[in-house]
Parts: C-alpha cells; structure tokens; sequence
C-alpha cells in the first residue's frame, strides 16, 4: 500500500510539472504549423495559449515574436523580442529575426550583407526561408518588383513548393496584370495546403478579375465556409453574384457584410456593392442613400462617383451627375497616371520624383497612409527629396503627430538649399 | 458491551444475510448519494462556468469567455449571460455596434444590469458617442453607486465633451473609490495644467506619484508636474522633480529654462545643446534656445532658432510674436511686420478657440460649437485635437454634415490589398 | 505544554501572521481631497485680514517698513458701493494721490472712494476724502474743510498744476461725470469740470494723467476709460454656485480721451485730432513717460484682458499707436494679460526709462526693460520681477528705492477682486499679502517680503498704492488704498533700523514749461551711480504720486552733477549739489533755497 502510494504521488507530482510542458508542445506544434501556412492569426492564437500554461518558457516568446513580426506587428515584436530574451533564448536567433524585421520594414539594403551571409554559411532551410520571405517581403513593400521576382525565384528554384514564395509570386504576377499565372500559382499552394487561407481568398480575387465569376465564387464560398464573418469574402462573393445576375443572394450577402460591422474600409466598399445592385435592381433613391454613405467613406473610389453619377442622372440632378463623372475622370486619369508611374518604377526603381508623385496621387486620392508609405520610399532612394518631405510634412501634421510633421518640414527646407542625394546601391 | 453494527442494525432493519448484501446496500447508497450530488453539481455548473467566464473577462482572457460560452450554450435560463458574454468578446475584437446589440438583450437582467450598461457605455465611447455613452453610464451609477469603471469611463466621455466639472467630479469619485489608482490624479493634473491652474495641478501629480504609477506614466506625471513647477518659477522644486525622470531632450529642456531663469546661463546652454542634438524639432527647446541668445546678446542666433521653429511649426503663434520682436531689433521691419502680421492672425484664431471652449462647458447640445472648435483646431495645426472635437460634434448630432466633410477628410483608413 | 504543542504553535504563529497580512484593511482612501472637499474648502493660508500683532522676531532684511496705520488717525474707510449684485465697476476702485495740497512741504492724501451702486444700501453716504499731513505721522480729514466733497463712485486721481498758478489741483476718474478740483490756494478747492470742459461724459474712468503733449507749457490731460458697462447688460456668472464678476471681456472697449489745456481754465477735446480715439480700449493704468527720449512724452495705457497701447507723441500732440512695433503690446509670450497699473523707473540705471505692469490671477507682471532703440523687452524670468506674485491679483505697483542704495526695489498691492474666491479656489484668497522686491542692483530682484518688517503682514485686498516721503526724513513710504476696508499706511524705517545711505530729493519749478516739471527727466551722476527719473503726474494703478524725485546714492557722500531735461524746454545742469535733502531746482536759476521745512539728515 505504502509502494502503492509513493508511486502515487510521484506520478501525480511529475504529471503536475510535465502537463505544462506537454500542453504548451502541443500548442507550440499548432502554431508552427499555422505559420507554415501563413495563418498569422492561428499561430498566435495558439501562442497566446502556451503562453498561458507555460508563461517562461522562453522557446514560446521566441516564436511568439516570430509570428508577430511574419504578422506584420513590429511593435509587439520587438516587446516580444526582447523577453525572449529576457528569458533566455540564443542570442543568434535574436539577432537573426531583427535583422528580418528590417528587411521585412522595407529596408533591406541595410542588413543585406548580414542575411546574404547567413544563406552562404549554410543556415538552416527554415532559417534560409525565412530570410527569403522578409527579404521578398521587404522588396515588394518599397516596390522593387524585380527585385522580389529575383528573390522569389531563387526561393522557389531551391525549394519550388514553399506555398509562401508561390503567394508572394502570384501576388507579383497580379501587379503585373498576369492573373491567370497568379491564380495557377494560388492553385498549386492549395493543392498542397488546402486550408491556406489567404491563397485562397487570392485565387477566388483572381478568377473574379479575369471575368471568372464561377470559379471565383465558388472559391470566395469555400473560404465562407470556414471563416463566415470574412468580409473580404462576403464582398468577393457579392461582387460574384451580382456580376452572375443574382442581385438578391449578392444583396443579402451585403447586407450580412454589414450586420457585422466590418472595417470602415470595407464598409465602405461594401456599401458601393450594395449601391450598385439597387442600381441594378432599379431601386435609385436607395441607391443614393448608400453610395453617399461609401462617398462619405471612400470619396476618392471610383466606383462610387461612376455609381453616383449614373444615380444622379437617373433622378434628374444634371449638376451633381456632372460633377460625379468629372470626379471620376478625374480619379481614373490619376489612377492612368499612377499605372504609368509603376510601370516605370519597374525599370528605375530608385526614381524618388516617381516614387514621390505615386505618393501624392494617393493621398489625392484619400489613400493618404498608402501614398505616405510611398513617400517614404522616395525618401529612402533620396533623402533629400523636398517634395516627399513637404508632402509627408502635411500628413503627419494631419494625423496629429506634431513632431514628425515639423521635422519632415524642416528637411524639405534644407533640402531646398541642397542638391539632390544619390541614391542607395540596393544590390 | 458495545453491540457489532450488524447486530445494531439487524434491530432496525430487516436482518441482512450476509456481509455482501450490506456491501451491496452500500453501494446503492453511494450510488443514491452520488447522482443526487451529480443533480446539485450539474445545476451549479452553470454558474459557476458564468463566474469563471466573468473572472476570465476581468483577466482578459478571452479565449477563456469564449468557451465558458460555449459551455452554457443550451442551458435554459443563461439565455441574458450567454449575450452578455458574447458582446464582451465582441467589444474585446472592436466590433462595438455588434457588442451593444448582444448587450441590449441582456440589459433588463437583474444580474448582469449594472455590467451591460458600463460596457455599453464603453462601446459607445468606444465609437466617439460620448453623450449616449454618459446616459448608460448615469445609470448604471444609479443602480451601483460604487461601480468605479463607470466613473472612469463617465469621466473620460465627460473629458471629450468639454464638460471639466463633470470629468473632475467623475474623477474624484474614482479616486476615492480606487485609492490605489494612479490614474484619476493623473488625469486631473493634466486638465489643471492644460487650463493654467498651475498651482492645483502639482498636488494632483503629487497624489498620482505616491500611488506608484508604473513607467513610463511615472515619467510623464514628472515631467508635467515639473512644467507646472516651471510656470510657478519655482525652479529648484522643478530641478529636484526633473532629476527623478529619464534622460530625455523633454527632461533638458525644461532642466536647460530651470537654469536660465535662475540666470545659470551656461548650464541652460549646455543642456539645450544636449536637447536639440537629440531631438532637433522640439518646440520648447526652439523657443528657449532663441530666448537664450538674445540673452547672450546674440540677436542673429536667437533669429536662426526661431526661424527654425516657425518652418517646423508654421501656425505656432508665439513663435510668429518672437520672431517679429527679434527682426525689430535687428532692424528688419519688413520681416518683422511680416510676422507680425501672421502672430495676429493667429492670435485671433487663438482667442476665438479659447472663448469657444467656454461656451462648449457651457452647452453640452451644442454641436455646432464642437465642429467649428474642430475647424479652429486645424486651422492651429492641431488636427489631433480636431479630430476629438468634430466627433464630439458628431456624437451630438451624427448628422453635422460639416463635421462629416471634415473627419471624411481627415481619416481614411488603411486598405491592404 | 508539551513538543508537538510547540510545534504546532511555532507553525501556527507564522501562518496567522502571513494571513494576518494578507487581509490587512486597505490604505486609508480619505488621505486623498475628495471633489467636494477640493472644491468647497475653506481654506486660507493667510490670516483673514486686518492688521496684524507685531511679532518680535521677525527676519530682518534690508527694507523695513512699519505699519503704522493705527497711529496716523486716518478714518476713511473704502466702499465699493457693492450690494451683492457683482457689478463689474465695484471690483477696479480706486487708486489713490499723494501731493502737497496746500503747500507747506508735506505730502497729503487724497482717497477716492467708492458709492453704493443699484441695490446697495449706506447708512451714511460715502465720500472721497483729503487728509493733510500734520508732519508727525498724524493727518487730519479736512475734505469739507477744503470743499473737496466729492461722493461720486471714484476710480482714479491725479494730480498737478494745471493752470500753472503755484499749487497743485487734481482730477478724479470717476463711473460717471470725471472731476477737476482747481487749488484756491488757500487750502480749498473749486469743483470747476464743467468750465473746464473735462467731466468726459458718463462713462467708466480709469487712470488719468497729465502731460504736455505739444510741450506748450501748459499740462494737459489725458484719460482712459474701462470698458462700456452697463447695467441692463449686466450678468453674473457662477463657479461652482459662487457668483463671479463677469469680468471686462464681458463688455465692449471704450474710447480714452485727450484734452489740450487752452491755457485759460478750459481744456479741448482733441481726441480725435490726436489719433486716440480710433483706439478704444479697456483701460486701467495708464503713464506718460518720453521712453525713448526724443524730447517728448508718450502715453502708455494698460488695457484690461486687451492688448496694450503705447502712444507715441510726434512732439506736436499728435500719436501713433506703436505697442505692437516696440514690444509693449503683450508679455514675451504674445499674450494680452489682466493688466492693472503701471509704473515707469530705471531699474538698471542704463539710463532708459523700464515700465512694470502688474496682472491677474496666475499671471505673471511683466518687466520691460527699455533697450534704447525704441524697443521694450520682457524680461520678468531673468529678472525674478514675478517672484510672490502668481497666485493673486496685482494692481498697485511702484518702482521705489526704498533703502537708498541707488536701485530702484518694487513694490506690488495684492488682492483679489473674486470676493467669494476663497469659497471654491484653495489656490488664492480675495485678502493677501503685498510683495516687496528688493533690486540688488545686478539685474535681479529679490523677494523680501517676510523680511520687511511688519509692514507686509497685513492682508488685504489692496487696490492703489502710492509711494512718497511723508515725514520727510529722507525715504519714502507706503501708502496703499484697500477695497472695502481701512488704508495701510507703511513707515519707512530704513534710518530708524541704521541705515546709512545717502539720498536727494528733487523738487522742479518750471518756468517756461509747466510748474510741475511734469516730463522732465532729471539725471543724477554720484561718482560712478548714474540714475534718472522722470516727473509723472498719474501712475500705478489708477494712483499719483512722484512730483518730488527721490534719489537713493548708497555710500555716495556727493552729487556730482544733476541734468534737467525740461519738456518743451532746454536743459539745466546743476554741479555740487548738497546731499541728504529736498534740492528745488528752477528753471533757468539752478537750486532755490533749502525749504525751511526740511530737516537735512547727518
């Protein structure tokens, strides 16, 4: 009896230690593999998890940073960085995923000879694919398309079936204009990982631009299946069924995109759907109420004038259908321009007067943190570049930040007085 | 002689045969016992998964609420609980709209009353409907006079509708009832300052910091607690609170206007260097290092600073007024009135923005109010503050066509393709 | 007991005690105000007003000033004529003069006083009142004696001799009918505004001054006015249910207004001509000063929450409005404050005329200093000009060498004009303390306001504050006119406490230019001690005081030489002057003989 309880209790006291353990293994195996399939979401779902059975176990907030930075949040990646360390996780890897941060931000001349040495000294293929995906990452966030091609390539030619590096091509493919290759590509990533998302979501985006509508809406339904509350996908599939004929399934899926109060972006887009099927639908007075809505929303979509514009002739208002359709000729000649502009940056992609104007279009045309971004870039081939400091000078001091606003007005001032800055050898 | 439980029981019960029918009865009996606890554990399960779900939501842990839910899905009577849950995690992801219509099915339950009328009062501040949310809020206070998160929420809905009286009543309300919380004194401080109440706001900060905020609040309490120190010239109070904060160009600065006031001119001119090195667009430090040169009777310098601030803070009135003051000495009446000139003009919209402030304590409906303050914001280079005060307009009257145009304006969210 | 007795108890204690800590009661949540308790205290860090006992182990610092209102005999008592309306005019009276009426070499008094407003009621009614310095610390009330019976609601008072007959008349800004008291010579007084043709319409006075504008010879008379009040537009306003004044933004500006002296009794109205009046402001105190000595004298006017003006005199009466161009206008911020006096002194013996105004509640006073070229520089922060004087009002102010040593210290009334203010602002207090600030003579001034002797404890809301010698002896003393209550009369004791300093006085006789001197500047060289000073008639807040110049020298035992710069005239330099006395310097003829009445100090 005294044997029988002695094992008792060791048992229970090395259950009590391992289960921790064992359950924060289990979910650190869940969030490797939601990472593989760049499901960011999952993976720091299942982080969160073993972080909470196994709060100090240091291999937790080291890949807890990891997903975070592949997620895109810096921030908190740093924060995360910096307690794995605290906790003790090598310093190599450490290093490792803040030179990826970099590269990752955009900036990967900076810390290109550091990642270039790492693949030469025979790193790790997960380490090698990570390197690869932030390098990509960062080439296609500044624009350098051909830069990402050449790297995406590299990666697919020593590992042709990373479903990441196919993404990331077919996401080339579509700034390209290439659809069909696009969706070939989202096809052979789900081939493999029927459950990747955002390859999925992509191919049904895909199929729809090339007039696919079928094949686009049944795969927007296969992404409704698992994740209903998916606006992207209630908008594709919408926009499906509304181009198929079907204006009332489009209508209710609409109008369920808005019951669940999605992003104000996609609010705004799904409400220039729905304007667009009672338009169809023949419905003009409810038509205008939710096309000045997604006005109010997107005023520089130019779906939204074309649709407000014919609303408006419909009802008689000659003036404010005029103004509409000078307001969309004035969007699509801006929008003409800015097609030519990264047509051109393909070949001169350190050009930062092009870069620049592509930034100011878009803040024309209300996209004002995507044509910062781009300022930003321009400033990155040239520091110098006055009319990106100007230009950022004024969105800063639009969104509040005081300080950042001053200095990019300060810059744009000696920058007058200096000669324009070479740019950066990005190779 | 005590008699054998068998012989004891045999007098009561009909006499067992044998020692496995007692075992057997026994059993039953365990048996009996076991299911009747089974009953009493199974109906207290549902509360207690509620309570668990309630202790998971107080720790923000979400996933946790999220399967208490699940567990009480079906079981009749938690219907109210079930949607309370389910607003909280959905107020938790942001979707505030969705939250409060899951909230106003659970309102009426005598319960969960008092919790649904705070977090619908915190989603409505949430989405800038300050005062639907101060309505919700007043309730919920009538029902618990003791619910502190009303007060801190009621407070913060009171701060952006520019009622100062009722934000620092809230406030004080919360103090008392969360002695250990930092951030009502905090809070309080920080409106005094704004409002110039130099000498009410230090013992506000003072109360703050013995209440042992964390970082970096613990910082920005000092370095506004040592501001109001400066406008009370009382520099080496100032000095002692500004060695307790981080090394920060904030920190020089103020340290660098301590010693010039005190006449140590080298001192100030070393940690204004310092300053403007680390941080070449701050304000102050413009400001102090032009003060600083015409103090040294170097009148060019004191011009090429605050030439510097008014490119960085083209709509800053008092640099305007310096530098008019500064090209008049040196001569340049042109430049001067030039300035000059732009100070005035921005010192009506100052003026104007300052008296408006006044009338918005003053009428809380009054939308119109609240969007030209937004428009006066702008116009000072203060989009930040513009925007608080258009959607306090908007939280009036969700209609205000100009406070639309220019929030529209203003925000556009970012779309990733 | 036995071992697992003890065993149990030494495992026990321990665990009581962790739980013991654990459950401890929560800090005390009282420690902190509450709303009601912040907002509604009545707290008060000074004592509620009045004189004060005189403790006998105060600091002592290098001014002593000694009140000795009690002995004085003084009676008057200041009415704002409130009635519990809160009217705006209740809360600017009054200022008060200091001039030798009648001549025979000691300072008098005159106090403006308030009268009941609509809804106030006085058992008797109040009047202004004239008291004559006896010369040995007592005055006597000989306002019905002199004929100066004057019970209009009084703001302010001036004083000169306008008519240039040998003895001073004065004029007092009043909300209503301003009036002008000719000197008969005799000790009385003939009321003679309408013949003058200054009464200046029914409006809300202010400071007054007179000045030779177009340097004729003759004084004339310029007047500010507050603001447009009136009481069908008046309302009051509520701080956590306490009624408040509104305050002058709650009324339009009103008009200032010049008169030129025709030289035969009556004045013109040439406000228009002159260019004063496309300036309405919100007047307080006002000082006419030739800031940037080019031989003429320009006006300074403080306006109330409203930018200031400083009219710059072409020498021919005519002004332009410059403030903005030399940094007159608001303080070093660009900020328009709450002003309320003025006064104009070389504080840092450059030789250029620096002015002080002082302000509101959580404002700082401003110091400009003149920088030569036309220009005023705020410089209270480098100065400590501002020490003592954030939490309350400032009104009376004066630029004063109260211990001889050459540099001119300052002296500022306080007071608030909230009355309910100590009910919901723990901050302040309507009764407070004056400040003295010491001048040490390297550009900074010093508080030694706890070091002055018992003459800075009394708390009250003071208004005007006027600076001469009363008793002759050689430094200059307070006199401060408090709202709703009895003066303060404040005795210098520098001598008295073993002061050594030197020091001259300096009476000008104009001959050519007007009597007074009113705008000359005088320069004194003492060895290496250069000052100058200006004669003013209206200064401060509302107040007059400083046709006799007062010289501090410090160890200086001689005067080298004293310039006379005469408005409208030339100069006249005088070498050798005898030190510790009253010099009368004439125009054209030098120093007249010593007055009998002045007792030269060893």
């Amino acid at each position: 009896m005294l044997f029988a309880a002695v094992l008792l209790c060791v048992t229970a006291g090395s259950a009590y230690f391992v289960w921790p353990w064992w359950r924060a293994t289990h979910y650190l195996i869940e969030a490797r593999r939601a990472m593989q399939v760049a499901d960011a979401e999952g993976a720091l779902r299942a982080l969160e998890s073993a972080e909470r059975v196994a709060p100090n176990l240091a291999e937790v907030a080291y890949l807890r940073s990891v997903a975070l930075r592949r997620a895109g949040l810096l921030q908190d990646f740093e924060r995360q960085l910096q307690r794995a360390a605290e906790l003790g996780w090598p310093e190599a890897d450490l290093q490792r995923q803040s030179w990826l941060a970099i590269a990752q931000s955009g900036d990967v001349p900076a810390v290109q000879r550091e990642l270039m040495a790492l693949l030469a000294e025979g790193a790790p293929d997960e380490v090698a694919e990570e390197v690869y995906e932030a390098v990509a990452r960062g080439h296609l966030i500044t624009y350098r398309l051909r830069d990402a091609e050449l790297c995406i390539n590299m990666w697919l030619q020593w590992r042709p079936d990373a479903p990441q590096a196919r993404v990331m091509r077919a996401s080339l493919y579509e700034q390209y204009g290439d659809y069909g290759s696009a969706a070939a590509d989202y096809r052979a990533v789900l081939s493999q990982f029927p459950k990747h998302r955002e390859a999925r979501r992509r191919l049904a985006q895909a199929l729809a631009w090339q007039n696919k509508f079928d094949q686009a809406a049944e795969q927007f339904e296969i992404c409704l299946s698992t994740h209903p509350n998916d606006a992207e996908a209630i908008l594709g599939l919408a926009r499906c069924r509304r181009r198929q004929g079907n204006a009332e399934a489009a209508r209710s899926l609409l109008e369920q995109g808005l019951a669940q109060n999605p992003p104000t972006q996609f609010r705004g887009l799904i409400l220039t759907e729905l304007g667009r099927v009672y338009l169809g639908e023949g419905k003009t007075a409810k038509a205008v109420e939710v096309l000045n809505q997604a006005l109010a929303i997107l005023p520089g979509e130019g779906a939204v004038h074309h649709a407000l514009g014919t609303a408006m002739a419909r009802i008689g208002d000659k003036e404010k259908a005029q103004y509409h359709h000078q307001r969309l000729r004035e969007i699509q000649a801006d929008y003409t321009r800015l097609n030519h502009v990264t047509q051109k940056l393909l070949d001169e992609p350190n050009n930062a007067d092009l870069r620049c104007e592509a930034g100011e279009i878009l803040i024309r045309e209300g996209l004002k943190k995507e044509g910062a971004e781009w300022l930003l870039t321009a400033l990155k081939c040239d520091p110098n570049h006055r009319k990106s400091h100007q230009l950022l000078a004024e969105f800063f001091a639009e969104i509040g930040n005081r300080e950042l606003a001053a200095r990019h007005r300060l810059l744009a001032a000696s920058a007058e007085a200096s000669p324009p800055t070479a740019p950066p050898d990005s190779k | 002689m005590v008699q054998p439980i068998t012989v004891r029981l045999s007098r009561v019960v009909k006499p067992l045969e044998s020692r496995w029918q007692l075992a057997a009865l026994l059993a039953a009996l365990l048996s009996a016992l076991a299911v009747a606890a089974a009953v009493v554990w199974h109906r207290g399960a549902a509360d207690r998964s509620f309570k668990r779900a309630l202790a998971a939501l107080d720790a923000r842990q979400f996933e946790l609420v999220q399967r208490e839910l699940a567990r009480l899905d079906g079981i009749a009577g938690f219907e109210p609980h079930r949607h309370f849950l389910r607003g909280t995690v959905l107020l938790a992801g942001g979707q505030c709209f969705a939250a409060l219509e899951e909230f106003g099915r659970c309102v009426d339950h005598p319960e969960l009353r008092v919790r649904t009328l705070i977090l619908s009062g915190q989603a409505l501040y949430r989405v800038k409907r300050f005062r639907d949310a101060v309505g919700l809020l007043v309730q919920a206070l009538e029902a618990d006079p003791q619910a502190a998160d009303a007060y801190a929420c009621l407070a913060a809905a009171y701060d952006d509708l520019g009622l100062l009286n009722e934000a620092f009543q809230a406030w004080s309300r919360l103090a008392e009832l969360r002695p250990d919380d930092f951030y009502p004194h905090r809070m309080m401080g920080l409106r005094c300052k704004d409002f110039e109440r130099w000498e009410s706001a230090v013992p506000m900060y003072q109360e703050a910091l013995q209440r042992q905020p964390p970082q970096p609040d613990r910082n920005e309490i000092l370095l506004e607690m040592a501001e109001c120190q400066i406008r009370l010239q009382r520099w080496e109070e100032a000095l002692g609170t500004l060695a307790q904060c981080f090394p920060s160009p904030q920190r020089w600065t103020k340290e660098a206007e301590c010693h010039l006031s005190a006449g140590r001119l080298d001192e100030a001119q070393q940690l204004l260097d310092r300053s403007l090195q680390h941080s070449p667009v701050d304000l102050s430090a413009l400001l102090l290092a032009g003060t600083l040169a015409l103090q040294q009777g170097k009148g060019e310098a004191a011009v090429a600073a605050w030439q510097r601030a008014a490119i960085a803070y083209p709509r800053e009135y008092v640099v305007h007024y310096k530098l008019s003051q500064a090209f008049r000495r040196l001569g340049k009446e042109a430049e001067a009135k030039r300035h000059a000139d732009l100070a005035e003009e921005l010192r009506q919209v100052r003026l104007e923005f300052s008296q408006l402030h006044a009338t918005a304590a003053a009428e809380p409906d009054n939308a119109d109010v609240r969007c030209r303050l937004g428009v006066l914001a702008k116009q000072l280079d203060r989009s930040d503050l513009a925007r608080g005060w258009f959607h306090a307009a908007l939280s009036i009257n969700p209609r205000h066509a100009e406070a639309l145009q220019h929030l529209t304006g203003q925000a556009r969210q970012a779309s990733k393709p | 007991m036995g071992r697992r007795s003890w065993i149990g108890v030494a495992i026990l204690v321990p665990i009581l005690a962790i739980v013991g800590w654990f459950v401890r009661p929560p800090r005390n949540p009282s420690r902190s105000p509450t709303a009601d308790q912040t907002a509604h205290a009545v707290t008060s860090t000074v004592p509620w007003g009045g004189a004060s006992p005189r403790p006998s182990n105060l600091p002592i610092g290098p001014i002593q000033l000694r009140d000795v209102t009690d002995e004085t005999g003084i009676t008057f008592r200041h009415t704002d004529g409130s009635g519990g309306h809160h009217y705006d005019p209740e809360t600017v009276t009054s200022g008060l003069a200091l001039f030798d009426f009648d001549g025979d070499g000691w300072i008098d008094i005159y106090f403006p006083n308030g009268a009941p407003l609509p809804g106030s009621k006085a058992d008797t009614t109040p009047r202004h009142a004239l008291y004559r310095n006896r010369g040995d610390w007592t005055f006597e009330d000989v306002s019905e004696a002199s004929g100066v019976l004057c019970t209009a609601f009084g703001l302010g008072a001036t004083a000169a001799d306008y008519d240039n007959d040998g003895d001073l008349d004065f004029y007092v800004s009043n909300y209503g009918p301003k009036v002008l008291f000719r000197n008969n010579g005799d000790g009385t007084f003939q009321e003679v505004t309408q013949e003058a043709g200054v009464a200046d319409g029914d409006r809300l006075g202010a400071g007054v001054a007179f000045l030779d504008v177009d340097r004729d010879g003759l004084l004339d008379l310029f007047v500010a006015n507050y603001m447009k009040f009136s009481y069908d537009k008046h309302f009051v306003v509520f701080r956590d249910g306490y009624p408040e004044y509104p305050g002058p933004k709650a009324y339009p500006p009103d008009r200032h207004s010049l008169y030129r002296n025709l030289g035969d009794g009556t004045f013109a109205d040439i406000t228009d001509a002159s260019g004063i009046a496309q300036h309405p402001g919100k007047g307080m105190g006002i000082v006419c000063a030739d800031y940037d000595r080019d031989g003429d004298t320009d006006i300074f006017v403080l306006n109330d929450v409203f930018q200031n003006f400083c009219f710059e005199n072409d020498g021919y009466g005519n002004f332009e409005e410059v403030a903005l161009a030399n940094g007159f206008k608001y303080n070093s911020e660009g900020m328009a404050l709450g002003s309320m006096g003025v006064d104009c002194g070389d504080y840092d013996n450059d030789g250029w005329l620096d002015f002080y105004q002082t302000s509101y509640h959580r404002e700082l006073p401003v110091l400009f200093r003149n920088l030569g070229n036309g220009l005023l520089e705020d410089v209270t922060v480098g100065t400590g000009a501002g020490q003592g004087t954030l939490n309350n009002v400032k009104w009376g102010c004066g630029f004063v060498d109260f211990d001889n040593d050459g540099w001119r210290d300052l002296f500022v009334a306080m007071g608030h004009l909230q009355d309910l203010i100590d009910h919901y602002d723990e901050t302040s207090s309507y009764r407070a303390k004056n400040v003295l600030l010491w001048n040490d003579g390297q550009g900074r001034f010093v508080d030694v306001t706890d070091r002055a002797g018992d003459g800075m404890l009394p708390v009250f809301s003071s208004r005007g504050a006027a600076f001469e010698d009363l008793d002759n002896d050689g430094d200059v003393d307070v006199v401060i006119l408090n709202a709703r209550d009895r003066p303060t009369v404040l005795r210098n004791m520098y001598y008295e406490s073993g002061g050594r300093n030197h020091w001259l006085q300096i009476l000008l006789r104009g001959v050519k230019t007007n009597r007074d001197g009113v705008g000359a500047q005088v320069r004194v060289v003492a060895g290496g001690l250069k000052q100058i000073a200006e004669v003013h008639s209206g200064r401060g807040y509302q107040s007059h005081w400083g046709l006799r110049l007062h010289f501090g020298l410090g160890p200086h035992d001689h005067v080298d030489r004293i310039e006379v710069r005469w408005i409208g005239g030339g100069t006249d330099i005088v070498e050798n002057v005898p030190i510790n006395r009253l010099a009368i310097i004439v125009e054209g003829h030098g120093i007249a003989e010593q007055p009998s009445f002045f007792v030269p100090r060893q």
